[in-house]
């Protein structure tokens, strides 16, 4: 009986694991470039009371034995990678990749990050940078004269600079891919790492195969879905309560047996 | 000198049992593709335990008997995730672990570093060639399970079918090990590919067992009072004048 009460415990315990996730998912349903989390979930050990097949009195087997299980575990948290919508803003350093592939940005410790969020800016040396200031990696500069920046969706940066009709290319916009991009460590301001299990980030240029392409004027917003989200806050309060109920019972069933002596 | 407080006893003992199996569904009902247990309770009598000529056993009855895993199937959901798969009718998901293959109806499947199809513990998912890489960008799986990467076909999920006499042990971990190999003749469900299938727990089964547990448990409770009582006025009543 002990066991229930524990067993219960388990369950609460997921749905508030699950309530972290959901509303970590609802406070960045307006950030740039976001992915939204879900967690698994999966059944914990079981005790074999009896072995299936074991022999009960004349010769007479159990068919199958008595298995009780120990309750639920998260099995993983993981980024869902699906895309998210296009906000058109008009911005030319907005950008956004349509297809799979990741921004590389040289972050604050010197290595390099991996981002969805496409929102750039000019720092005071003409650096296209996110919006903390990591620039993107190759580096690219645009001269502080330049009238209009235009990106194409190779990646290909050009400006056009006063007194000239040809536009002028500035560099190239490099971006990468994973094998395995559920795999990514989120290092917090729309940052990835990999870790061993994303497999190393292979670089290419936007349009290759496996590699989506980049739209300049817009930003991709949060693919997290609002409806979904608030569905999966009520499920996971739900069955926190009938969970709870459970302890309840086991409890007052306790109870019953400490009352057996009078 | 009661054989009936005994057999109370046993009826509270098999109580705590379906508290146990009960909270173990409620816990797991957010765990996709967990299969609930339904627990059998089979009252095996004495004349079936006792045999000729030795003594009565201090608990006669022998309950639950058993405990079965429910596979009918969970209410499906979509969730756009191309390595979400569900399968649509009777059927398992075969996945290599250490010790040897075993079934699962969790299709929240992953990839690890190489590509290689794994489930969320890392243990690949087989199909007819085997574990799989699939290391592409765009991965189709049809209704037959046919896995397409990139436009190149890759393999056939393995799905495993089994006879209706087949008898299935849980391993933990969504993970089912079964008592025969599955059976090749029969029909393979549909693959739906970006759905997950939930936990088949039934929220109003499992609270209606509860209540149930609950309230037998107290009766039994009121037995061994009523037991007590008796033994009681056995005790100090009978021979006062």
């Amino acid at each position: 009986m002990i066991r229930a009460l524990y067993t219960a415990a388990t369950g609460m315990m997921a749905q508030q694991l699950n309530l972290d996730v959901v509303s970590n998912n609802l406070a960045n349903v307006n950030t740039a470039g976001f992915k939204r989390s879900r967690s698994d979930f999966q059944d914990l050990l079981y005790q074999t009371v009896r072995e299936a097949g074991t022999a009960v009195a004349t010769g007479a087997q159990v068919p199958s034995g008595i298995q009780v299980g120990l309750g639920t575990r998260a099995a993983s948290v993981q980024k869902l990678f699906t895309q998210g919508d296009f906000q058109h803003t008009e911005n030319p350093l907005d950008l956004v990749i349509e297809g799979p592939g990741f921004f590389t940005v040289l972050a604050a410790d010197g290595r390099p990050a991996y981002t969805r969020d496409g929102s750039f800016k000019l720092d005071s040396q003409g650096r296209i940078v996110t919006s903390d200031g990591f620039p993107i990696q190759p580096e690219i500069v645009i001269p502080q004269e330049a009238t209009s920046i235009s990106v194409g969706a190779d990646g290909t940066v050009t400006v056009t600079m006063p007194g000239q009709d040809e536009p002028q290319e500035v560099g190239k916009i490099e971006i990468v891919r994973f094998v395995n991009p559920s795999g990514l460590a989120a290092i917090g301001r729309n940052l990835f790492r990999p870790t061993a299990a994303s497999g190393e980030a292979v670089s290419g240029t936007p349009g290759m195969a496996g590699f989506g392409t980049i739209g300049q004027g817009f930003i991709e917003m949060s693919n997290v879905k609002v409806v979904e989200e608030m569905v999966n806050l009520i499920t996971a309060q739900r069955a926190y309560e009938i969970n709870s109920k459970t302890i309840q019972a086991a409890d007052e069933m306790l109870n019953i047996a400490s009352n057996l002596r009078r | 000198m009661f054989s009936g407080v005994y057999h109370a006893a046993a009826g509270m003992r098999v109580r705590e049992h379906l508290l146990d199996l009960t909270a173990n569904n409620l816990a797991n009902g957010a765990a996709s593709g967990y299969r609930r247990d339904i627990p059998c309770f089979e009252i095996i009598v004495p004349s079936r335990v006792q045999t000729a000529g030795a003594q009565p056993a201090s608990l006669p009855y022998e309950l639950v008997a058993r405990t079965a895993v429910d596979l009918s199937p969970g209410p499906i959901r979509q969730t756009d995730n191309p390595l979400d798969l569900a399968l649509d009718g009777p059927g398992f998901f075969a996945v290599q672990t250490p010790n040897g293959i075993l079934y699962t109806r969790a299709g929240c499947f992953t990839r690890d570093a190489n590509g290689q199809l794994i489930t969320q513990d890392g243990y690949p998912v087989l199909t007819d060639k085997g574990p799989v890489v699939i290391a592409g960008t765009s991965v189709r799986v049809d209704e037959n399970g046919n896995i397409t990467v990139d436009g190149t076909a890759v393999g056939k999920l393995l799905i495993a079918v089994f006879r209706p006499t087949a008898q299935f042990t849980k391993v933990g971990a969504g993970l089912l090990s079964a008592s025969e190999q599955p059976d090749t003749n029969q029909n393979a469900p549909r693959v739906l590919q970006g759905f997950l299938e939930e936990s088949n727990t039934n929220v109003i089964t499992e609270m209606v067992n509860l209540i149930r547990a609950q309230r037998a448990y107290e009766a039994g409770h009121k037995v061994i009072q009523a037991f007590d009582d008796v033994l009681q006025r056995a005790s100090s009543d009978i021979g006062r004048v």
